[in-house]
C-alpha cells in the first residue's frame, strides 16, 4: 500500500475528510480514518488511520494500520502496522510490529508472544501499559536466581530498558545504587496493591538481589523485594523526627550527615532512613514516617 | 456514497461533525452535524441533535432534527424531538413526537 494512494474503502465505517469525532469510538467492524478522532478507539475490528486522519486518543483493536497520526497507544491482538506516512506518539504492543522506513514513532514498543495488555484486560488484571507488562516481566526474570533462565516474557522483550516518554531514565543501576528513597516508597505502592497473598510474600523474600530499575509510567504491582539488608553507601539522609521509635534503631546516620542536618535548613519532611528495618508497608501512603 | 459512513455495528459515544454527507447505520449518543446531507438508515440510532442540509431518518432519533433543506421521515423511524426544517414529509408508518417549525 503506498503512502499517498488510500485504497478502495472496503471498510464497514468510515470517518471522512472533514469529519470530526469528539468522542469515543467502541463497537466492531473496521473502521477507516480520515477525519479526526477526539477520543479512543477501542474496537474488534480493523482500524486504519488514513494518510489526513489523526486519532487523538488510544487505539485498541484486532489490527491497527496506521498511516496517519495518532497521539496515543497502539493495542492490538493481531499486529500493528506503520506506514511511511505515519506518525505514532504513544506506545504500541501488539505481537506483530511493522514499522515502514520514513514512519514517526515515538514511544515504547512490545512485540512478541505472551501477555499482552490485551489479554491481561479480559483475565482482569489491571490495565497496564505495556511497560508495565515488560517490567514485572523483567522484574520476576531478575528477580529469580540471576543464572536461572529468564522468562519466556523477557525473552521475548524487544525494547531495551530505555525510557522514552517516562521520568528521568534510568540506566540498569547496581542493588545498591537503586536502594534510594523513592525505591521504598515505590515498594510501598506496590505493597499496598499486591493483591494476593503470594505476591506478598514474594514481595517480603529478604536476600534477594533488588533488580535494575526501569523506567516506569505507572507504579503498579511492581513485585521487588524489600531491601531489608541494604547498608546505605550514599545518599543518606537524616532522620529528621527523633523522637520517633523507629529512628532510634537505625544507628547509620554518620556524624558528618547529622551536622550537616543541623546547619541546613530541614525542608524535607520525615523519610523512611535506610536500613530501617521496619517494613514500611505499615505505615502510611508511600511509607513516609508519621509521628505516632 | 455518503463521505462518513458510521457502521452498523460502531457506537460513537460523543459528537459528529462533517462538513460533507453523513450517513450513519450505527449509534451516536450524541450530536450528528454536517453542513451537507445526513441520512440515518433504518436501525441507526442517535440520542441528540441531528442538523443537516437534507436530513433522512430512518431509524430512531431522539433530538431535535434541523435541516436548511428538508426533512423526511421514512417509515419505520422514530423521532422524538423538535423538527426544524422548510420542508418536512413524514411517510405513513413514521412515528413523530414533537413540534415542528417550518418557518426557518
Amino acid at each position: 500500500m503506498t503512502a499517498d494512494a488510500s485504497p478502495p474503502p472496503k471498510m464497514a465505517s468510515i470517518l471522512g475528510k472533514t469529519g470530526v469525532v469528539i468522542g469515543n469510538v467502541t463497537g466492531s467492524g473496521d473502521v477507516e480514518i480520515r477525519g479526526r478522532v477526539q477520543g479512543s478507539i477501542e474496537l474488534n475490528g480493523r482500524v486504519l488511520v488514513s494518510d489526513h486522519g489523526i486519532v487523538q486518543g488510544g487505539i485498541e483493536a484486532m489490527t491497527i494500520t496506521v498511516a496517519g497520526e495518532v497521539r496515543g497507544d497502539l493495542i492490538a491482538e493481531d499486529g500493528v502496522f506503520v506506514r511511511a506516512s505515519g506518525q505514532v506518539t504513544g506506545n504500541i504492543a501488539a505481537p506483530r510490529v511493522a514499522i515502514e522506513a520514513g514512519a514517526r514513532v515515538l514511544g515504547n514498543l512490545r512485540t512478541g508472544e505472551g501477555p499482552t495488555p490485551a489479554t491481561e484486560r479480559k483475565t482482569g488484571v489491571e490495565p497496564s501499559s505495556p511497560l508495565s507488562v515488560e517490567r514485572r516481566a523483567g522484574a520476576t526474570a531478575a528477580r529469580d536466581d540471576e543464572d536461572s533462565l529468564p522468562s519466556a516474557d523477557a525473552e521475548n522483550e524487544t525494547s531495551p530498558p530505555v525510557p522514552a516518554t517516562a521520568p528521568p531514565g534510568e540506566p540498569a543501576a547496581t542493588p545498591l545504587k537503586a536502594a534510594s528513597t523513592p525505591v521504598a516508597e515505590n515498594d510501598a505502592n506496590d505493597r499496598q496493591r499486591a493483591s494476593t497473598t503470594a505476591e506478598l510474600e514474594e514481595m517480603t523474600e529478604e536476600g534477594a538481589p533488588k533488580p535494575p530499575r526501569k523506567a516506569r509510567k505507572r507504579r503498579s504491582r511492581e513485585r521487588k523485594p524489600f531491601p531489608v539488608e541494604a547498608v546505605p553507601t550514599q545518599g543518606v539522609r537524616p532522620s529528621v523526627n527523633v523522637s520517633s521509635p523507629r529512628v532510634e534503631g537505625a544507628k547509620t546516620v554518620s556524624s558528618e550527615d547529622r551536622n550537616a542536618s543541623e546547619t541546613a535548613p530541614r525542608i524535607r519532611k520525615a523519610r523512611p532512613e535506610h536500613g530501617a528495618k521496619m517494613p514500611t508497608f505499615l505505615k502510611g501512603a508511600k511509607g513516609r514516617q508519621k509521628p505516632d | 456514497m455518503a463521505d462518513t459512513i458510521i457502521g452498523p455495528e460502531l457506537v460513537i459515544d460523543g459528537n459528529l461533525k462533517s462538513e460533507a454527507s453523513v450517513r450513519v447505520d450505527g449509534q451516536v449518543m450524541g450530536r450528528v452535524e454536517s453542513t451537507d446531507n445526513v441520512t440515518l438508515s433504518a436501525g441507526s440510532s442517535v440520542t441528540s441533535e441531528v442538523q443537516g442540509h437534507r436530513v433522512v431518518v430512518a431509524g430512531s432519533v431522539a433530538g431535535n432534527v434541523q435541516a436548511k433543506d428538508r426533512v423526511d421521515l421514512i417509515a419505520g423511524s422514530q423521532l422524538t424531538g423538535d423538527v426544524r426544517s422548510p420542508r418536512l414529509t413524514i411517510a405513513d408508518g413514521a412515528i413523530f413526537r414533537g413540534k415542528v417549525d417550518m418557518d426557518v
